[in-house]
């Protein structure tokens, strides 16, 4: 059981305000991503929680158990948390082989040598690094010395394991390996982790939740494919997805049967059962972003239906099995993900079609989402 | 920020509340009453003085004990620590320890400077290890701080004094006597001295080839200058200068008298200044020189000239070559060890017996004994021609420090 | 915002801040630090400035008042009479001459060294690195002698300099003076910036600088723009040793700078102590450790800005060499050059010095080996035996041992705590309190500091009745904690610089590990902070075996000590028998140094990886 609840957490460095009262909890078992730009206090947030920091304000409770109360001063230390933590920078102790950076917290814990030894040869093995259990960290490339830095976190066989952008200084297809590397040992283990960075990529391929941060705030936690599909505004949309999420300006109108949207995509409109309620803005008619993934889009060479809108091509990337392909409406561009190979001559006539049930509206003073995609 | 100054200001008043009771405790103990610029000594032998309990038990003032039964009760004490100034003082001790077993000399060996402030510390904190200071009294302190305070005692046996002039003895219990003396190369000036007026220092000739310590450098010269502007010294001086030159000396403004108007002229003169004694007379001495410097040195360097092949020759200068530095024994109070240590002082005065075994290591060239019944050593100028003013404790303690910052202002 | 709900006690809040300050112990190392730094340091302060207040006797008619009443005689002497410009201020301004002239010179011939040894593909670095560390160990009076000797002119007479007797007019400036004085303190202090320097350049990943060269930057670009900012640090901490080492000194200053009539503070406060103005001579040492107290808050200013450079990374680092090319040959030829004028010829004189029955004769006639080996004659150093022979030496010989080993490990080990402190404590009100605490001792004059610690622990240190120390007198615990205290401004420096340069990840890896403080400490923070170590050890060790004026107050007739017997025998007229001294000083500290590098290397090597 290792269920985690950050009540207004606020912390200060001198003057700066890094994390504004933030709330969060992460479920037993789950894989928490906390995402967000660099400076954004995810990295505070894991530090919070390792208790390497002190925050001035706020509570947090492990399984029901109260580790900070910063208003009465108690902080529990890190080793009476039951976590462990992956450096960016892994941290390894330099001066210290494999085997002795391992055993070093084990033997701490005093457990006996055998099962020091143990645990050693597992978190070697399940790393898969086990040749290496003799060398100095200064014998490793990069990557050997990143399942060293998880192997000696996962070592002690925490209930709560702590990682802090591990795989930002790995090469690409390092980082791809690692990836699935961690997501099955996620599933392995079943341990509650919480995953810092700033990749997407990694967050929405991992994660069985994300936290969005946003200059200390967090501003939307959600699973992966909702966050993907509702992001909570703009900043959001924006954020997630790769190639970027389409925003195109228009007009809203609401009326009783639902909301309706005059752009240079045309009338659109979107019933009220799409509605995010408590979002929706008190005017009749007020500015709005219509927020389209690449991918929402389908592109045709002839007219399919008469609600299609009519384009012209700007260019054409293919890119092995899928095809990106930028498009102009009315002076505003637009990107469209088309599967397989296509070709499509610059100035070229498209028509677009546009599924309206799984795109999102956002209100463009508040940029928070007024419609949801429905699958 | 505020808050800092106001500490800060704490700090300082309770600083000076500090040292203002610490003083309040410090004159209580060491100002005995009326009895402060009382000679013990005198006041003892007059039987005015109230003893102190080790004053009584040690017998400090006693003047007639022989050696005998001084090395009796030494024997009881069994041994002795010396604190001294000179080298030579491991030579003394074992003899001391040769002549009188059963009694052993514990000798250290330390400047002027730090063997005051160690035995000053030690005495304050209440651990009386040393028994027996050998020290030069250069501006007057021991006397007027020490003495008279009655930290130190002069030990005053009469047997021997009476070989020993009354003006050595007043203040001090007196070993023997060293100078400041001018040297010159004697192979430059195979004629004799090119100088022999002091006043001569002072023409254009020897501009920049004068040598000596700077007087700010330490105690021995602050206190030697001082020498030429106290007691009859200055008028010495203006009737030198009116013999050599045949008129009266005219006195610049701010100087008071004839002694510092020497010694504002000898300044102007830019005397070089050196960081040691040796490093002058290896400068006046070194052989093979055609333009040498002459210089300003201990008269004890004069024992070098053999060992380093050097040609020193002293100057015995008009109308004065200063005042002397007179080497000195004090018993220090509450000592533990108070009759080995009169034993060992009168041992290292020259005795009563005519065994010199403890006074011979001192007796040596360009050092004069105060004892008219001990000669000097051989090929010294008996001490009775040299021009050497009178050394007077209060007239050096009392203006050593103007005539140091007359010095001062000079540049 | 603030939520009302959250269960709130304040007496729970306030029991539970003692509870965090109190079992932190890094809290309390901190605690324990500042309360003994003060009783130490703050108390002998506070007895100096009270001293200036206070009217001597001998000064009590001219002054007005009675003995040992307050007065402000000596500052207004100092800060407002017709004596300051002489005083206070001539020498003030030369003061400041030379200490920034000697940090300039010095550290950048120290960071020239540093960088050449340690990042360029030098040959002969084995022998180099060994050569540049010994003008530290070669005491500073010899080098001054070296320097008259080498350009002595017919100014101060004696036997001509040596440019001299070869027909070379010397002029009076190069050879006294200021020029004098700041090449030979230069040549002398080179040591602490080339300590801390190439400490610092070892534990940098040479990759920072291959990164520079891949950008396309020049040699002297990544030097500028990469290395230099990146030893920064190390830099500005060699910097406020020599200044402050520089502003102190007064033996070189003595003994080139009279002859010229060129005075420092230092020479003046050294001259008021010999003519026991003491109270002057106090108030002058009070605007020194101002002056210094001023250096180091703009260095804390400077370093703080730039946050930490931690340099030791986790990821373990290579170094490649790099190439000097074509400059190599020139190079090398001025290094050596500069070790044969430098270092060798002042060690050449005073072991050739050693070996001469006479001095200035140096015929072959006059060679001996008597001082060293000779059984006793007459006529030479009154009687006594050379010195292998002497009884005394092998006495000395042990103290010193004993004195500079105790005193270097345990000098070592509380400066790299307090640096440890420092480091940690950067930008924080506790670290700046410790760093400018444990700075006071050294402007203290070493007479002093010993003066005011003898009187200290000469009767017990009560406090409220319990006694707390007991009476130390005489006692070697008095000697090691003086010379501890007294040395802790080297010892610090050396810590701090050396602990600014491990990662914080390093050991918070190990607080998450569970390891407590001192598990930490000792697991991580002290093996890798080894190098540096070692270095700091050095640093103490060599400044503690030629110490002289602090413990001669403290010892007792029997235990004298090697730098004690070099002085004895030079007072009693046998400079060879004090050369003798001094080469077994040096030779000592040299041994010690070289196993120190072998060893320490070795291990270096092998756990970081080379």
């Amino acid at each position: 059981m290792s269920k985690i609840e950050l009540k207004h957490i606020d912390k200060f460095y001198g003057k700066n305000h890094i994390l504004k009262d933030v709330n969060l909890t992460i479920e037993d078992g789950d894989f928490m991503t906390l995402l967000g730009p660099s400076g954004c206090g995810k990295t505070t947030t894991l530090r919070v929680v390792s208790g390497l920091e002190k925050p001035q304000n706020g509570t947090i409770h492990m399984d029901g158990k109260e580790i900070v109360n910063a208003a009465e001063a108690h902080f529990a230390p890190p080793s009476e948390r039951d976590l462990n933590l992956v450096f960016q920078s892994y941290a390894l102790w330099p001066h210290m082989t494999v085997r002795e950076n391992i055993a070093f917290g084990l033997n701490i814990q005093k457990l006996p040598k055998d099962e020091v030894d143990r645990r050693i040869k597992d978190a070697l093995g399940r790393m898969q690094i086990g040749q290496y259990v003799d060398r100095y960290p200064s014998e490793l490339s990069g990557g050997q010395q990143q399942r060293v830095a998880i192997a000696r976190a996962i070592a002690s066989e925490p209930h709560l394991l702590l990682m802090d952008e591990p795989l930002s200084n790995l090469d690409a297809k390092l980082r791809v390996d690692m990836r699935s590397e961690l997501k099955r040992l996620h599933t392995e283990t079943g341990t509650t982790m919480i995953y810092v960075t700033h990749d997407q990529v990694e967050a929405l391929t991992m994660s069985t939740k994300i936290a969005i941060f946003r200059e200390g705030i967090i501003i939307q936690v959600a699973h992966p494919l909702e966050l993907y599909n509702n992001p909570a505004n703009l900043y959001v949309a924006d954020f997630i997805g790769n190639p970027r999420i389409n925003f195109v300006d228009g007009k809203a109108e609401v009326s009783a049967s639902g909301l309706t949207v005059n752009s240079v995509l045309g009338r659109m409109t979107f019933p009220a059962d799409h509605l995010k309620d408590e979002n929706m803005p008190q005017e009749a008619s007020f500015d709005a972003v219509l927020g389209i993934r690449p991918e929402q889009i389908a592109i045709n060479t002839s007219r399919q239906s008469p609600s299609d809108i009519e384009a012209h091509i700007y260019t054409s990337m293919p890119a092995g099995s899928e095809t990106l392909v930028t498009v102009k409406v009315g002076g505003v561009s637009m990107v469209i993900k088309a599967l397989g190979i296509t070709h499509y001559n610059p100035d070229q006539v498209v028509y677009l079609s546009i599924d309206t049930t799984k795109i999102n509206v956002f209100d463009k003073k508040t940029e928070n989402l007024i419609k949801y995609s429905v699958e | 920020m505020l808050q800092h100054k106001r500490t800060l200001a704490g700090i300082l008043a309770a600083t000076m509340m500090f040292s203002l009771t610490a003083c309040g405790g410090g004159g209580a103990t060491t100002d005995p009453g009326s009895d402060a610029a009382q000679d013990p000594n005198e006041a003892a032998a007059a039987g005015t003085l109230q003893l102190s309990e080790w004053e009584e038990s040690s017998g400090i003032f006693n003047t007639d004990e022989t050696d005998e039964e001084l090395y009796e009760k030494a024997k009881e004490e069994g041994k002795v620590t010396i604190y001294s100034i000179s080298s030579r003082i491991t030579k003394v001790a074992n003899a001391f320890m040769e002549k009188y077993p059963g009694i052993e000399v514990e000798p250290f060996d330390i400047s002027t400077n730090e063997l005051l402030e160690k035995v000053t510390r030690e005495y304050d904190a209440g651990q009386h290890v040393a028994d027996v200071v050998h020290i030069k009294d250069q501006d007057g302190t021991l006397y007027n701080e020490y003495i008279l305070a009655r930290k130190f005692y002069n030990y005053k046996p009469a047997d021997i004094l009476s070989h020993i002039d009354e003006k050595y003895t007043k203040t001090q219990t007196p070993m023997y006597v060293e100078l400041t003396q001018l040297f010159y190369n004697s192979e430059a000036y195979p004629d004799g001295s090119p100088v022999t007026n002091i006043w001569q220092l002072t023409e254009p000739e020897w501009k920049g080839r004068v040598m000596m310590q700077n007087p700010l450098d330490n105690l021995a010269w602050g206190s030697w200058i001082t020498g030429f502007c106290v007691g009859d010294v200055p008028d010495q001086l203006a009737a030198s200068y009116k013999e050599l030159y045949g008129k009266e000396l005219t006195l610049s403004d701010g100087c008071e008298n004839a002694g510092y108007e020497f010694l504002k002229r000898l300044h102007d003169n830019e005397p070089i200044f050196t960081s040691s004694s040796d490093e002058i007379a290896e400068a006046v001495g070194t052989k093979g020189q055609t333009n040498p410097p002459v210089g300003f040195c201990a008269s004890s360097k004069l024992r070098k000239n053999e060992d380093n092949n050097w040609c020193l020759a002293p100057v015995n200068l008009e109308p004065t070559t200063g005042i002397p530095a007179i080497n000195t024994l004090y018993v220090v109070g509450e000592c533990e060890h108070p009759n080995a240590a009169k034993l060992l002082i009168r041992f290292m005065m020259g005795g009563a017996d005519g065994d010199v075994s403890g006074y011979k290591y001192f007796n040596t060239l360009g050092g004069w004994p105060v004892r008219d019944d001990i000669e000097p050593a051989e090929g010294s100028t008996p001490y009775s021609e040299l021009h050497v003013s009178d050394f007077n404790v209060t007239d050096i303690y009392e203006n050593i420090n103007p005539v140091r910052d007359f010095w001062t202002l000079l540049g | 915002m603030k939520p009302k709900d959250q269960n709130y006690s304040k007496s729970r809040r306030l029991k539970n801040q003692i509870k965090a300050v109190v079992t932190n112990p890094y809290n309390l190392i901190v605690l324990i630090a500042i309360v003994l730094l003060t009783y130490l340091i703050v108390f002998p302060l506070l007895d100096m400035i009270s001293t200036s207040f206070t009217l001597a006797q001998k000064d009590a008619r001219l002054a007005g008042g009675t003995a040992g009443s307050f007065t402000l005689y000596y500052w207004q002497r100092l800060l407002g009479s017709a004596l300051t410009k002489q005083m206070l201020l001539q020498p003030l301004l030369n003061s400041l001459l030379i200490g920034v002239c000697v940090s300039f010179f010095a550290i950048l011939i120290g960071s020239v060294l540093a960088w050449l040894m340690v990042r360029t593909d030098l040959p002969f670095k084995p022998f180099f690195s060994l050569a540049v560390i010994i003008p530290y160990m070669i005491p500073s009076w010899c080098k001054s002698q070296a320097w008259l000797t080498m350009f002595k002119t017919e100014r101060i007479g004696g036997a001509p300099g040596f440019l001299m007797s070869l027909g070379i007019n010397v002029p009076d400036w190069l050879a006294y003076g200021p020029v004098a004085i700041i090449t030979v303190l230069s040549l002398h202090y080179y040591a602490y910036a080339y300590l801390l320097v190439s400490a610092a350049l070892n534990s940098i990943n040479s990759e920072l600088e291959e990164m520079g060269e891949i950008q396309g930057a020049g040699k002297a670009t990544i030097l500028r723009k990469i290395t230099f900012p990146l030893v920064l640090p190390a830099m500005l901490s060699a910097v406020i040793l020599t200044f402050s080492k520089a502003i102190g000194t007064f033996g070189v200053i003595n003994y080139l700078g009279s002859k010229v009539n060129f005075v420092t503070l230092s020479s003046q406060l050294y001259m008021n102590s010999k003519s026991q103005n003491t109270q002057t001579a106090f108030a002058m040492a009070l605007i020194m450790i101002c002056i210094a107290s001023i250096s180091v808050f703009v260095n804390q200013k400077l370093i703080g800005s730039r946050k930490s450079y931690a340099t030791i990374g986790g990821k373990g680092g290579r170094s490649t060499p790099i190439r000097l090319g074509k400059h190599k040959p020139l190079i090398t030829a001025v290094l050596f050059l500069f070790f044969v004028f430098g270092i060798i010829m002042p060690i050449a004189l005073l072991i050739l010095e050693s070996f001469m029955l006479r001095q200035g004769d140096y015929s072959l006639s006059n060679l001996t080996l008597h001082y060293w080996i000779g059984d006793p004659i007459a006529t030479v150093m009154e009687g006594q035996p050379g010195i292998f022979k002497n009884a005394n030496f092998i006495n000395s010989l042990i103290n010193s041992l004993k004195l500079t080993f105790v005193n270097g490990v345990f000098g070592t080990i509380f400066g790299q705590i307090i640096g440890y402190i420092c480091a940690k404590g950067r930008g924080k009100l506790h670290g700046k309190v410790v760093e400018q605490l444990v700075f006071i001792p050294y402007l203290i004059p070493s007479i002093a500091f010993g003066g005011i610690f003898l009187s200290m622990f000469s009767a017990p240190q009560q406090l409220f009745g319990v006694t707390l120390v007991p009476s130390l007198y005489g006692t070697f615990a008095l000697l090691t904690i003086t010379s501890v205290v007294k040395h802790l401004p080297f010892a610090s420096r050396a810590g701090t610089s050396n602990m600014l340069q491990i990662g914080g990840e390093l050991e918070e890896a190990a607080e998450i590990a569970g390891a407590g403080f001192f598990k930490r400490f000792i697991r991580i923070v002290f093996p890798l902070s080894k190098g540096g170590f070692i270095s700091g050890f050095m640093l103490i060790f060599v400044s503690i075996m030629k110490e002289l004026d602090l413990i001669i107050l403290l010892m007792t007739p029997k235990t004298s000590t090697l730098p004690y017997l070099a002085f004895q025998y030079q007072n009693s007229n046998s400079p060879q028998a004090s050369d003798c001294v001094a080469i077994v000083m040096f030779s000592i500290v040299f041994l010690v140094y070289a196993l120190a590098n072998i060893f320490g290397d070795a291990d270096l090597a092998k756990s970081m990886g080379g």
